[in-house]
């Protein structure tokens, strides 16, 4: 009886025993991200209630570093230009993407190779490519004023000017960012059931129609992970703006990751520069929250 | 005309044939739109490592320079070890 | 100090060799050495520290290039091994706060430069003193011979109490590059005076042939010395001795004027973000006639696979303002890291690499301008001298009548960046009164913190 039921029922130790063997796997893991993601950022915000320049004693200053922020002409400005930034570095390279995939989605002669050739933009480095494009970008001897010659159009100040910088910039980021969204969405496209074009041809759809009511609504999730990955990346850019303008002219591109940069490591401000990331994290991850449920919204239709 | 009834196509699909025709070399152009930003920029890229720097620096640009030189490269490699 | 320290010498020379008297036969073999501020003879030897390895940290320059390609020299001399790191110059000044910071560094030798480091350096106090070193009978190389730098050099490795916290290596006083075929054309001689640059660039500038009559940086931060080149010229100065700003002074404010009416009226479209590199290639084109910055740009001038302008390229000193003529001053050199537990060998490395030789090579690859006066005669005397006498000329003038271009203090990065950006503002159109008043009152709260602390 005794046996019988010992064999049906788990021994005791059984289950305390699976515990303590998944907490040792669980362990190593554990204790990587602790220490490369939960141990800096607890330093980060520890930091940032500090006025602390690198060479010089820290001093404890609470919350101070947020209240100056919060008037700083400069940090308040340059999340403007960040929002900017991002505005445009997401919607035209989901635009020009989309076409993209729209296009390579159809049969065509060389159409594997001329794939590859415009996803090249995406493998070069970002440092290489910001300094070939300020060469281009060069108002007196650019290649690119030199081709709006051509066409009769005035030349362009590009990076030079306060007003067009931020588009500029974006240029550089639509032709270095848009072949990812091409590859998203072409993903997507491929996993396109054909029964609703099918029927709504025979219904008498144009071209338009079926794009509209039936492509997107159905890429829609695509679309949206897209985006996600753009956003961020966009808010975070900073090699390419670096390279070309440094912030420049003045301050009229300095986004916040500019603006922290300066402050961490031209300047020292180890305190201040803390306190900018914790706002620019919070910054991010309200972004990243409000397109996931924009994304859960989606689902339904 | 009662002969060549069965060679002569019907007069509405010349035109669809045209419009065929109109619409691949429209999306072919919108494949070379968007094709050669990508690969122009790469070109240029190659163009100026294969030019002397006052080639690189001329006014109207040099595309295909009168002087080739690998001296950009040995340059590189010269200098950087590379982790090599 | 030159003379102080010259005195010690020979005070100490008179002792040992009473000291030595009967022993001076045995040091017979001494070679012939002159007592005329020299330091004395005797048991220094190169090869004191054999088998030891030092570290150096040089930035990515062509005279870091230069010094790494004779490393061998050193080592086969003193026996000393040379570990070396070419860092570029960004990313050199951030190692070097971060590696002070932790205390204990990963190089013995540190190249710095003066206008950006020096205050940092002394603040903390994260260079070795090279005094003793100096007056070390031992440790001192006989043809160190101090008196040889020129005084701008030594303004700058020496501190307001005497301490000698480097050995200077580069000079880079601020000039005048001009297109002499453009002057030649509208029959302009080169200007001796500031009315006179302006003048100058308004009768060059000629857009419909694509020619600005002046180019200068305009990004900001970089554009600062182009700003303070004209300040010095009108007399006014960085900070009072109070430690009050007096960026917004009468002659701060013509100085940003001048600097505006140039570099907007008379500079080339886009010049707001016009680095040292676009300006000289611009300048390199042939398209612009004047182009004010630092002497040490000068080596592609005359390099027919980079310049149109071969041959054309005159070397122009700082015009004079109506107070005083001033070549603004910037240069670096090397120092010994406190930390460092091998100062001696280290020391070595530094005297092997002011001497009479690197600096006389360094000017004959154009790789800068050396401290040392005595560098150009003997680079001249040589066959393989590339740069031309206009340029030795200017140099030598220049040197004499420079000034520090930027303030010795600890927060001068900042200063650049607030100052150069109400200066790029002006490019673009600003007032500059107004721009210069608000980055004053922006920028001495910062000074007065990090000057106290």
């Amino acid at each position: 009886m005794t046996a019988a039921a010992s064999t049906l029922a788990p021994r005791p130790g059984f289950l305390a025993r699976r515990r303590r063997s998944y907490l040792l796997f669980v362990a190593p893991a554990l204790l990587v991200v602790g220490a490369v993601i939960i141990f800096p950022w607890a330093f980060t915000v520890w930091m940032s209630a500090f006025d602390w320049k690198i060479g010089s004693v820290a001093h404890f200053v609470g919350f101070d570093n947020y209240t100056q922020l919060a008037t700083n002409k400069r940090f308040l400005e340059s999340i403007l230009h960040t929002f900017y930034f991002t505005l445009l570095a997401v919607i035209f390279p989901l635009i020009l993407g989309t076409i993209a995939a729209l296009i390579f989605h159809r049969e065509f002669p060389l159409r594997g190779m001329l794939r590859s050739i415009f996803t090249m933009p995406m493998m070069a480095t970002p440092v290489a490519v910001a300094l070939v494009w300020t060469m281009m970008f060069h108002p007196q001897q650019g290649v690119l004023n030199y081709l709006l010659s051509l066409v009769g159009l005035p030349p362009s100040l590009w990076v030079y000017s306060p007003t067009w910088v931020i588009p500029s910039l974006v240029l550089v980021e639509i032709w270095h960012w848009t072949p990812l969204i091409m590859l998203i969405v072409l993903g997507g496209l491929a996993a396109l059931p054909t029964e609703p074009y099918e029927s709504a041809r025979l219904d008498g759809a144009s071209e338009w129609q079926l794009f509209r009511y039936i492509t997107l609504p159905l890429l829609a999730p695509f679309l949206i992970v897209a985006a996600v990955i753009r956003t961020i990346d966009a808010l975070k850019a900073f090699d390419t703006i670096y390279v070309i303008s440094q912030g420049g002219p003045g301050t009229a591109s300095e986004t916040i990751n500019l603006y922290l940069y300066l402050q961490a490591f031209a300047f020292y401000n180890v305190g201040n520069a803390s306190a900018v990331v914790v706002v620019f994290f919070v910054i991010i991850l309200a972004l990243a929250l409000l397109l996931l449920h924009v994304r859960e919204k989606a689902k339904w239709t | 005309m009662d002969v060549a009834a069965g060679r002569v196509p019907a007069p509405g699909a010349t035109s669809a044939r045209w419009r065929r025709k109109l619409r691949k070399v429209g999306f072919g152009f919108s494949v070379l739109v968007i094709v050669s930003p990508a690969i122009l920029v790469f070109l240029w890229m190659l163009s100026l490592s294969l030019k002397n720097e006052i080639d690189n620096l001329a006014y109207p640009p040099v595309f295909i320079p009168g002087q080739l030189t690998l001296r950009n490269f040995v340059q590189v490699f010269a200098e950087n070890s590379m982790g090599l | 100090m030159t003379d102080r320290s010259r005195d010690d010498h020979t005070d100490a020379l008179r002792r040992r060799l009473l000291q030595a008297g009967a022993g001076a036969a045995a040091l017979g073999a001494l070679p012939g050495a002159s007592l005329l501020g020299a330091q004395a003879q005797g048991t220094f030897d190169w090869k004191r520290f054999k088998g030891e390895k030092i570290e150096v940290l040089l930035v990515k320059s062509p005279r870091g290039d230069l010094l790494s390609k004779y490393h061998k020299e050193f080592e086969d001399m003193t026996g000393i091994e040379v570990g070396s790191e070419m860092v570029p110059e960004q990313q050199q000044r951030q190692k070097a706060v971060i590696e002070f910071n932790s205390g204990n560094p990963s190089f013995d030798v540190i190249a710095l430069s003066y206008h950006v480091q020096k205050r940092q350096f002394a603040k903390n106090n994260w260079l070795t003193d090279l005094r003793p070193m100096i007056n070390d009978r031992l440790m001192a190389d006989p043809n160190l011979d101090f008196a040889d730098f020129a005084q701008g050099g030594l303004n700058y490795a020496v501190e307001a109490d005497g301490r000698v916290m480097s050995l200077p290596l580069n000079l880079d006083p601020w000039v005048v590059y001009y297109n002499k075929e453009l002057f030649a054309a509208k029959g302009v001689a080169f200007p001796k005076t500031f009315a006179q640059m302006i003048d100058a660039a308004a009768k060059l500038n000629d857009t419909g042939k694509g020619v600005s009559g002046f180019v200068g940086r305009g990004l900001k931060n970089a554009n600062v010395p182009v700003w303070t080149s004209f300040l010095l010229g009108y007399g006014g100065g960085f900070v009072d001795k109070s430690g009050k700003l007096m960026t917004d002074s009468p002659e701060a404010v013509e100085s940003a004027k001048m600097y505006q009416t140039l570099l907007a009226k008379y500079g080339p479209q886009g010049v707001a973000g016009y680095n040292w590199n676009e300006a000289q290639s611009l300048f390199l084109q042939g398209k612009a006639a004047m182009w004010l910055d630092g002497i040490g740009f000068a080596q592609p001038l005359e390099d027919p696979t980079k310049s149109r302008i071969v041959g054309k390229v005159g070397y122009g000193v700082m015009p004079a303002g109506p107070k005083q003529q001033v070549s603004a001053l910037f240069a670096d050199g090397e120092g010994i890291s406190t930390f460092s537990k091998k100062k001696g060998p280290a020391w070595f490395y530094l005297q092997w690499a002011s001497n009479k030789a690197n600096q006389t090579r360094m000017l004959q690859a154009a790789a800068g301008a050396p401290v040392r006066t005595s560098a150009y005669a003997a680079a001249q005397a040589s066959s393989d001298f590339k740069s031309p006498k206009e340029w030795v000329e200017c140099m030598l003038t220049s040197a004499k009548i420079a000034q520090p271009g930027l303030p010795i203090i600890a927060a001068v990065t900042e200063f650049r960046d607030t100052f150069g950006i109400a200066l790029t503002n002006m490019i673009n159109g600003a007032d500059p009164a107004a721009e210069l008043k608000r980055a004053t009152a922006e920028f001495q709260p910062v000074l007065d913190k990090t000057e106290k602390a």
